[in-house]
């Protein structure tokens, strides 16, 4: 994944309305979208939130565990 | 503006995550109860899978990674329990590892019948609770006909590869999002959260894009470049 993550509740910065605990908006590498989708749109933004969550990359799929390592999955 | 929020929802009926996320994506927008608009849309995560392959999960998984066996069945063990936590039953003595290319085109197609929702799901289903073939032509013509698919066109749309532009063309639009791993979820064409989420994200996240709205692209750029100084600065403080 490209986009960067930031810590929740990262201090100053956030939107109206956001509070220390809820999922903080981050720049992500994003070329905008192809013709089907219309015209080009600003990059995509994520919204991270605490600890990561699962995911599958590719043949492999993670799950953080207790202590912070990451075990591997089966697809 | 229409009041529902969009969501676009990139996935692979592979990926065990995929369908965990799915469920606990739908507790969220239960809890934040507002109106939610979903789309799925197709990633391979293995797209040089066979059709078919003849054994267990655990031995492609120990083939596939060079791992012993038991080690391999522990993992299986692992996600089925995690699964177990959202009453999703994964039966992995039963699934029948395949691609998925050929289940993605049947997406497509459940879209235009105005039945993507329920053929994604029952592909799910299929695949991780049911021992069900995912890959084959006419298990899928049965898959797409329970959901109220023509069983022919489902075979003449896998004859022909009539949908499999509209795959590529998810997926090309994943590869721009720089989107590499799933589930990805992406809300009002502007927002991207990665990965199966507990409920309370989703909802908080749901909630959070609806307040956003009120914010003109200025403010919400200026946010983001504020949120990225400050993750750089922890980053530093932290190295």
């Amino acid at each position: 994944m490209t986009g960067a993550t930031a810590p929740v509740g990262g201090g100053s910065g956030l939107p109206a309305g956001l509070g220390p605990r809820e999922p903080v908006p981050t720049r992500r590498e994003a070329t905008g979208r192809p013709s089907s989708w219309g015209e080009a749109q600003p990059a995509l933004l994520t919204l991270v939130t605490p600890g990561g969550a699962p995911v599958c990359e590719g043949e492999s799929c993670f799950v953080p565990g207790a202590e912070g390592d990451w075990s591997e999955v089966p697809d | 503006m229409n009041d529902s929020v969009k969501v676009d929802v990139w996935s692979d009926i592979a990926c065990p995550w995929c369908y965990i996320g799915k469920r606990k994506f739908e507790a969220g927008v239960s809890a934040f109860g507002g109106p939610v608009e979903v789309e799925y849309h197709s990633f391979e995560l293995s797209p040089d899978t066979p059709v078919d392959f003849e054994g267990s999960e655990a031995e492609f998984l120990s083939q596939h990674k060079g791992l012993p066996v038991e080690q391999a069945q522990q993992m299986i063990d692992q996600v089925a329990g995690i699964a177990a936590q959202v009453d999703l039953h994964y039966d992995y003595d039963a699934l029948r590892h395949t691609n998925t290319v050929k289940a993605h085109q049947v997406i497509h197609l459940a879209k235009q019948h105005g039945k993507q929702l329920e053929m994604v799901e029952r592909l799910f289903a299929a695949y991780f609770e049911r021992g069900e073939h995912v890959g084959q032509d006419d298990s899928l013509a049965d898959l797409a006909a329970e959901v109220g698919i023509d069983r022919d066109e489902v075979r003449a749309t896998l004859r022909d590869d009539s949908q499999l532009a509209a795959v590529r063309a998810d997926q090309s639009q994943a590869q721009a999002y720089g989107i590499n791993g799933v589930p990805f979820f992406v809300i009002d064409g502007k927002y991207g959260v990665s990965g199966a989420q507990d409920p309370a994200a989703f909802e908080q996240v749901l909630r959070q894009v609806v307040a956003l709205r009120e914010s003109t692209p200025a403010e919400v750029a200026e946010a983001a470049q504020r949120a990225d100084d400050d993750a750089a600065a922890d980053a530093g403080v932290t190295r």
